[in-house]
């Protein structure tokens, strides 16, 4: 079954995912509501944004892209993965290995990166 | 849960000289003419704020004005901050962050600051509600330190904060309002006035959610400005890069342009080594530690935190590094230490002081020190020459300026001020305009660019035309722009040195800008055709507020705004005269690509065919009362003649 | 053989690996140097020629100059390439 599972450093604090899910039932944008079902916790000196998740996967109304939950599909940096358990390692390893050739992916995930980059391998292919 | 709604909105009145408040509610018909923001914080100056003002007396008012779409997602935390300038001039600027949001949320769309408290204050605002509380502790503080001890005092990490530094709690020239530690707003004059009312900072905390009239219009209106400008479907080269590398990738293309400000001014090209040395790239590669954004940007990383890793200032951090410290800490004083460049834009925030007034004066300083119109005895024992080789003597300086110190003292006043005192043909290199340091946009090479910064109310302030470039003219046929009652021939408005169409093409920039940051969003979102067809913005504002308003009176407003900016400053005596560039630009070619210099007669006909345009005098550069009656707002032209201005039929 | 000046900028510099570079070419028009450079920097010519129909992507953004010229941008894929050329990708 797939959940929603955090990327922490990717989290740029932006709140569109709590903002959106606030108003998915209501048509209300409240980022404070009890309903919301995401919380980006900020952490003093603006270093640190966390995303915390308190939801089941099943989104209210997916509304951008269909069987997605609409925290996922509007986050820009690719912070929040929608990924069966096994795979979110996975996830994770091509994001540092992406890091490791180029440093635009401090920023964004490569999952959200249409453009191609160049690895750097040890070893040829 | 509490919602409130965006047709109608509220101003919170304070007076810092006796503590009163009261909530005033504006007519509907307002949000119709003026939308909100910078709009109505617009057309509430000139309601409240009477020509000729003290700028630092109680009778100036400080405003900070949120606007209906702000809390939605499309509002980008956008607010604008506004009052009298101590020039002059209008002061208004846009800042982002999170502030706004929260002040609607507490049920207040302006705050409406005046008076002078008689001891250092800082406003707590929550639901419907201001109190006035003591910030003694407070004052002397650099913005970092308030934000650490206001957030830790009051605990909840959902308070959001604006606040001025030491800069302007000592009237330092141009000291913006800060919040969320590196966003910032207001050059102008706004942090010089906050400081002036000895007002150190405003905290806010609300409880009530945004509606939205029409949810599901607003969603379809949403994915539409999505789609223009996300990274993977969005038609506007600029967004991949803006997007993630950020501003600062300016240098490199604005060298090879012969568009980059270099040892003041003097040449528009630097050495490529330099460029690359503070560019993006590098710096992402070196410095970068996080991605940071405004309350729901779709962008994942305009803004970022930075940290110095090894050096002389390892353990360093700041952030928000954008196109103006490379050049103004970078080119523009021939520096390319970026760990420097860092450190000194670091200090500027954590001062408040803005970085266009520190690094344009000091690029004056070291002109006149070349000149020998300074001296070592005046710089405090400095060799104060591009190149900077007296690295931490700079450093020295940032904190020096916003407290008036030593030579500090006179580079606070701002070159334009500067150069009156010391004289001696210093005039010649001071670049500002009404009294206002230029930004990083070139002049000489693209007409459009010299006509916005001669004719900005409150001083240079590309972002009131911002991009300045219209979008390939691929993407929008003719019959879409005849349909936008656009009358510019696109291509050769798009050609950087055809004094032709610049006027039309300005007037339609600061109108669609002025829609823009009167919804609010933000105008670095104006990508793809967004800032040729507003219909998008018009489809989010009218989904959200449910006020049926045309297509045509959305766009008129921001015409209506254009006309309050220039009416302001109108009321405070300038005119056409007023509209000019700096001296450099008037009298000197830059030496390369036939840049040459814009002479009277060039920048005249391109301020002609503005004013013709905007239904303003060629004369005075005043509305005339023809345009104010056809944009119904017959009753100021009235107020301008009761203030002894002539206004032309 | 002709000698260019070629510069990679933000994301360009990602495909590339590099920020720039001298480059020598018997590429007489665009497209061909583009060509040749996807040889050497795969997933280059994806960032500017769309693979379906072959033309120069909207938003794609390559400056041309040579010495003393204002480099100004082009689209057309059969752009001439001069020797001593300075060509900035976007």
């Amino acid at each position: 079954m797939k959940q929603i599972y955090v990327i922490e450093d990717l989290c740029n604090g932006c709140r569109l995912c709590q903002t959106f899910c606030s108003s998915l039932v209501s048509g209300v944008f409240d980022y404070d509501s009890e309903d919301v079902r995401i919380n980006v916790i900020k952490v003093p000196g603006e270093e640190r944004d966390i995303p915390v998740v308190n939801c089941n996967g099943r989104c209210a109304r997916p509304i951008f892209v269909e069987d997605c939950p609409t925290c996922v599909s509007v986050c820009p940096t690719g912070a929040l993965v929608y990924e069966e358990q096994k795979d979110v390692v996975l996830k994770r390893l091509e994001l540092e290995e992406a890091r490791r050739c180029q440093s635009l992916f401090k920023v964004v995930a490569p999952w959200k990166w249409p453009f191609p980059w160049k690895r750097k391998s040890v070893g040829a292919k | 849960m509490k919602a409130r709604e965006s047709r109608v909105q509220t101003v919170m009145h304070v007076n810092l000289c006796d503590g009163g408040t009261f909530l005033e509610t504006l007519p509907e018909q307002w949000t119709r003419q003026y939308i909100g923001c910078r709009g109505i914080n617009g057309r509430l100056l000139l309601r409240d704020v009477k020509p000729r003002t003290e700028a630092f007396g109680p009778d100036n008012v400080l405003l900070f004005g949120t606007g209906p779409l702000d809390g939605t997602p499309v509002g980008m935390g956008r607010i604008s901050v506004a009052c009298k300038s101590p020039r002059g001039t209008l002061a208004e600027g846009s800042c982002g962050g999170f502030f706004g949001p929260e002040l609607r949320r507490a049920g207040i769309d302006y705050l409406a600051i005046r008076g002078v408290a008689d001891h250092p204050v800082y406003l707590f605002v929550t639901d419907g509600r201001v109190e006035i509380r003591d910030a003694s502790r407070l004052w002397g503080l650099k913005t970092n330190e308030t934000d650490a001890i206001l957030r830790e005092e009051l605990s909840d990490p959902n308070i959001q904060f604006r606040y001025i530094g030491p800069a302007g709690e000592n009237l330092v020239h141009a000291s913006p309002i800060f919040g969320n530690l590196n966003n910032s707003g207001g050059r102008a004059g706004c942090g010089q006035v906050m400081g002036s009312k000895k007002l150190k900072a405003i905290a806010v905390r609300g409880s009530q959610g945004i509606g939205i009239a029409d949810y599901d219009g607003f969603i379809k209106a949403y994915k539409t400005f999505r789609q223009k400008v996300d990274i993977a479907t969005s038609r506007d080269p600029w967004t991949p890069v803006w997007s993630t590398y950020g501003a600062p990738i300016l240098p490199r293309l604005f060298s090879g342009l012969g568009n980059l400000m270099t040892r003041n001014a003097r040449e528009m090209r630097w050495d490529d080594e330099k460029t690359v040395s503070v560019n993006a790239e590098i710096f992402m590669e070196k410095h970068v530690t996080k991605a940071k954004a405004c309350f729901c940007c779709p962008w994942p990383s305009c803004q970022k935190l930075y940290e110095i890793r090894s050096g002389k200032h390892q353990g360093f951090k700041g952030g928000n590094y954008w196109a103006g410290q490379p050049i103004t800490f970078g080119s523009l004083i021939d520096n390319d230490d970026l760990e420097l460049i860092l450190v000194l834009s670091g200090l500027c925030n954590q001062y408040g002081l803005d970085i266009f007034h520190v690094g344009y004066t000091l690029a004056w300083a070291m002109e006149c020190f070349e000149n020998g119109i300074l001296t070592s005895k005046d710089t405090d024992g400095m060799e104060l020459k591009f190149g900077c080789r007296d690295k931490e003597g700079l450093v020295d300086l940032i904190r020096k300026i916003a407290l008036r110190e030593g030579f500090g003292a006179l580079l606070a006043l701002g070159c334009s001020e500067a150069s009156k005192i010391v004289g001696k043909g210093s005039e010649r290199f001071c670049l500002a305009v009404k009294g206002q340091e230029l930004e990083g946009v070139a002049q000489r090479s693209m007409y459009m660019v010299a006509l916005g910064v001669a004719v900005s109310e409150v001083g240079p302030d590309h972002t009131r035309w911002y991009p300045p470039y219209p979008c390939n003219p691929d993407l929008i046929s003719r019959e879409d722009l005849d349909q936008l009652d656009i009358r510019l021939d696109l291509r050769k408005a798009f050609q950087g040195r055809n004094p032709d169409e610049k006027g039309k093409l300005l007037r339609w920039f600061t109108i669609s800008r002025a829609v823009v940051e009167s919804l609010p969003s933000c105008v670095f979102l104006i990508r793809d055709t967004l800032g040729l067809d507003l219909r998008p913005w018009w489809n989010l504002f009218t989904s959200a507020t449910g006020l049926n308003v045309a297509y045509e009176e959305f766009v008129m407003a921001g015409e209506r705004v254009m006309n309050l900016d220039r009416l302001f400053n109108v009321r405070e005596g300038f005119r056409r005269e007023d509209d000019r560039l700096p001296i450099r630009m008037m009298t000197e070619d830059v030496p390369y690509f036939g840049y040459s210099r814009i002479g009277p007669g060039l920048l005249d006909r391109m301020l002609d065919e503005y004013y013709q345009e905007n239904g303003w005098s060629l004369k005075t550069s005043i509305p005339t009362r023809t345009k104010l009656n056809q944009l119904k707002m017959g009753e100021i032209a009235d107020e301008l003649e009761a203030c002894g201005v002539e206004v032309e039929t | 053989m002709i000698h260019l000046d070629l510069r990679y900028v933000g994301h360009i510099s990602a495909v590339t690996g590099i920020l720039k570079e001298e480059y020598q070419t018997n590429a007489s028009i665009l497209i061909e140097l583009i060509e040749e450079l996807e040889r050497k920097h795969q997933g280059f010519k994806g960032v500017f020629v769309n693979g379906e129909t072959g033309r120069m992507n909207l938003n794609a953004m390559i400056y041309y100059g040579t010495e003393g010229e204002v480099p100004l941008p082009i689209i057309d894929p059969y752009h001439p390439i001069q020797d001593k050329a300075i060509l900035t990708f976007w």
